[in-house]
């Protein structure tokens, strides 16, 4: 079984995407039994530099095992008011 | 000495007064609210004789200690009907404190209808004149020409054509470091309040004055530096981090993907346009047309975060400061407009005639649901604007906000919470802020209590989704905000980085000791915020408030939004609990 997800990258994180248009989501296809954590794992963004991780735009746990059409949010440290 | 000046505009009179003990150990809110609860009635009319309007400075302002330069503005609000506080970055805040002045109190009424003046204070004193050919213009026209008249080293607090009107959604203007008429106590119609007193603006020479002793230097310098490292170290508000690069609207494409992003007047959580005038999308354009466009920059002086920018035209000549997250959401996603050329002029008209964004953008978005315009229609949205500006009759509709807007035209899906327009994040999906929404003595109010910190971004730590752990979350951050950030003349920004840091906490409080003399604890602080928030219910209470106004309107408890598909669901005994303890 294959799912395919959206992967969101925001603020200084999609530095590691240059080729990406703004606004543009990664689109990766994944087995089945790849989790968050997995996934996190395989981008070109260093671990220590994603603070905020959201699946169809809950905060979910590294062991979350994705559906087909998933929507990943990945962000860094980030504020505002 | 620290004084007080009390303006009196019914005999045109300015005179100042020692600092009574009482209020010697407080500032900002603290100080407004208080002097609100013991000179106001709280059942007067917020635009007659009786009401008083109170400047004051936090209790830091005007040392060096970092991103302090706040100035509170209290009475009570024509828009709510509550007691306000409403504070302002920009360059009054230092000033008035530097002028050895706690609080300017102003009272009374002029006995000439629609005669507007000017106070100045410098330091030989304070003098009323008449503001005879500084009225009835666009602030971007009449600031300069005060700057011409004072001195272009003065600060001013001034209101646009909306406070001359007395509509209830006029903000009062502060003048940022370059001297645009930019920086905002924006909520709760205190323009207002300013108007209905006959009072323009008010001018800070603070050349020669007496500046802010300082009691104890060495607890002083420790505090300070404590803060000012817990903040250099802070990714969020460190040189460089995320405030510094792309200002406040990260949070536009954060809070979408959270669906807690309020789209065309609260019916949606996404805004699929949200990308269009996200922070990001911002810095890119300020880099991309160059010119004067810039992020980073500061909104008063002494600010080590410096979250605010200019954005420019595609000339690359200026087009507005401040394009942030509130105005940028409030006139933007909420009003189904994708375009940061078009929030940016709408934001210029908000600062032109001296309004609140957040009460022009939710009344907008009410207006454009009740059919006065197309969600999206940003040419519409500019022409309502201008009718406020203009003060046409269905400009004072507009004008008096959200609630009224909605009211006149028979909306139901109306976002306010004692009248005041909700800011930039859902309460549907994000409980712990619709708590303090409904529940804050100010009516709507993100600022009573940042839970979006712990809630969305991970900040302070997590909390899961228990109402009880909510509630008491809501009223620590109520009790918190009242001193540590609205009282101390600190910023609310500050609080990422203290509340991930217990030194840079203490140093907020060591700070205060310094240049009080106290003894105080982390606390200490804490229990005078929350004694802070008692005082001003109790205002409340007796202008006629009950527990059945701590409500969010009643259509986001049956109209489920997307992409979450959720109610708000907080039970009203659970808000009710949110101030015992």
């Amino acid at each position: 079984m294959i799912n395919t997800v959206e992967v969101r990258l925001y603020a200084s994180l999609r530095r590691y995407y240059p080729d990406l248009k703004s606004g543009e989501p990664l689109s990766l296809t994944l087995d089945d039994n790849v989790n968050l954590e997995n996934l996190l794992d395989k981008l070109k963004v260093p671990r220590e530099e994603i603070t905020i991780v959201m699946v169809n735009g809950r905060r979910e746990q590294g062991s979350y095992l994705f559906q087909d059409g998933d929507r990943i949010g990945v962000f860094p440290l980030i504020g505002g008011g | 000495m620290s004084k007080i000046l009390r303006v009196n505009m019914t005999d045109l009179t300015a005179r100042f007064e020692d600092v009574p003990e009482k209020y010697r150990l407080t500032g900002g809110r603290g100080l407004t609210s208080s002097i609100t609860c013991d000179e106001v009635p709280p059942t007067c009319h917020p635009l007659g004789p009786n009401n008083k309007i109170t400047f004051a400075v936090g209790i830091v302002a005007g040392t060096s200690a970092p991103t302090s330069g706040r100035i509170s503005i209290g009475g009570k609000s024509p828009l709510t009907g509550t007691i306000k506080e409403t504070n302002s970055g920009g360059m009054a805040g230092q000033k008035l404190a530097r002028l050895g002045l706690k609080a300017i109190i102003v009272e009374g009424q002029p006995k000439e209808k629609g005669k507007l003046w000017l106070l100045k204070v410098d330091k030989a004193g304070a003098q009323l004149q008449p503001a005879d050919g500084f009225t009835s213009k666009g602030l971007y026209e009449t600031y300069p020409m005060l700057f011409k008249k004072f001195s272009d080293k003065v600060a001013i607090i001034g209101i646009g054509t909306s406070g001359e009107r007395l509509m209830s959604m006029a903000g009062i203007c502060v003048n940022d470091p370059e001297n645009r008429p930019s920086r905002y106590a924006g909520r709760g119609g205190m323009g207002a309040v300013m108007g209905s007193k006959g009072l323009k603006a008010i001018i800070l020479d603070d050349a020669g004055g007496p500046g802010v002793p300082i009691a104890n230097k060495e607890a002083f310098d420790a505090g300070r530096k404590k803060l000012v490292a817990a903040l250099r170290e802070h990714d969020i508000t460190k040189p460089g981090g995320a405030l510094n690069t792309t200002g406040t609207a990260t949070l536009i494409n954060v809070i979408d993907e959270a669906g807690a992003l309020p789209t065309r007047n609260f019916s949606d959580g996404r805004f699929e346009g949200a990308n269009k005038i996200s922070g990001e999308t911002l810095k890119e354009t300020c880099e991309k047309r160059g010119g004067v466009g810039m992020v980073g920059h500061s909104c008063s002086p002494g600010c080590i975060i410096k979250c605010s920018n200019v954005y420019p035209r595609p000339d690359g000549t200026e087009h507005v400061s401040v394009q942030e997250y509130e105005s940028i959401w409030a006139l933007g996603a909420n009003c189904g407009i994708d375009s940061l050329d078009a929030t940016g002029e709408l934001i210029r008209l908000c600062n032109d005639y001296g309004v609140d964004t957040i009460e022009a953008g939710v009344t907008i978005g009410v207006a454009m649901e009740a059919g006065l315009a197309k969600f999206g229609d940003s040419q519409k949205a500019i022409e309502l604007m201008h009718e406020i500006g203009q003060g046409t009759p269905l400009g004072h509709i507009l004008g008096s906000g959200a609630a009224a807007t909605a009211s006149t035209f028979g909306v139901v899906r109306c976002p306010t919470v004692k009248g005041q327009a909700m800011p930039a994040y859902e309460p549907r999906p994000i409980k712990g802020i619709g708590i303090i929404y409904a529940t804050s003595t100010m009516g709507a109010d993100h600022t009573a209590g940042y839970t979006i910190a712990p809630e969305i971004l991970d900040i302070g730590g997590s909390v899961d989704k228990l109402v009880a752990e909510k509630s008491a979350l809501a009223r620590h951050f109520l009790h918190a905000t009242a001193y540590l950030f609205d009282s101390t003349g600190h910023c609310l920004f500050i609080s990422f980085a203290v509340l991930d840091n217990p030194s840079g906490l203490e140093g907020v409080v060591e700070e205060c000791n310094g240049v009080l003399g106290t003894s105080w604890t982390v606390d200490d602080v804490l229990r005078m915020g929350g004694d802070i928030v008692k005082k001003e219910r109790a205002f409340n209470k007796a202008a006629g408030f009950t527990s059945v106004d701590d409500r969010l309107p009643e259509f986001m408890k049956y109209e489920k939004l997307p992409p979450h598909n959720v109610a708000f669901d907080v039970p009203d005994t659970e808000l009710d609990k949110t101030h015992d303890s």
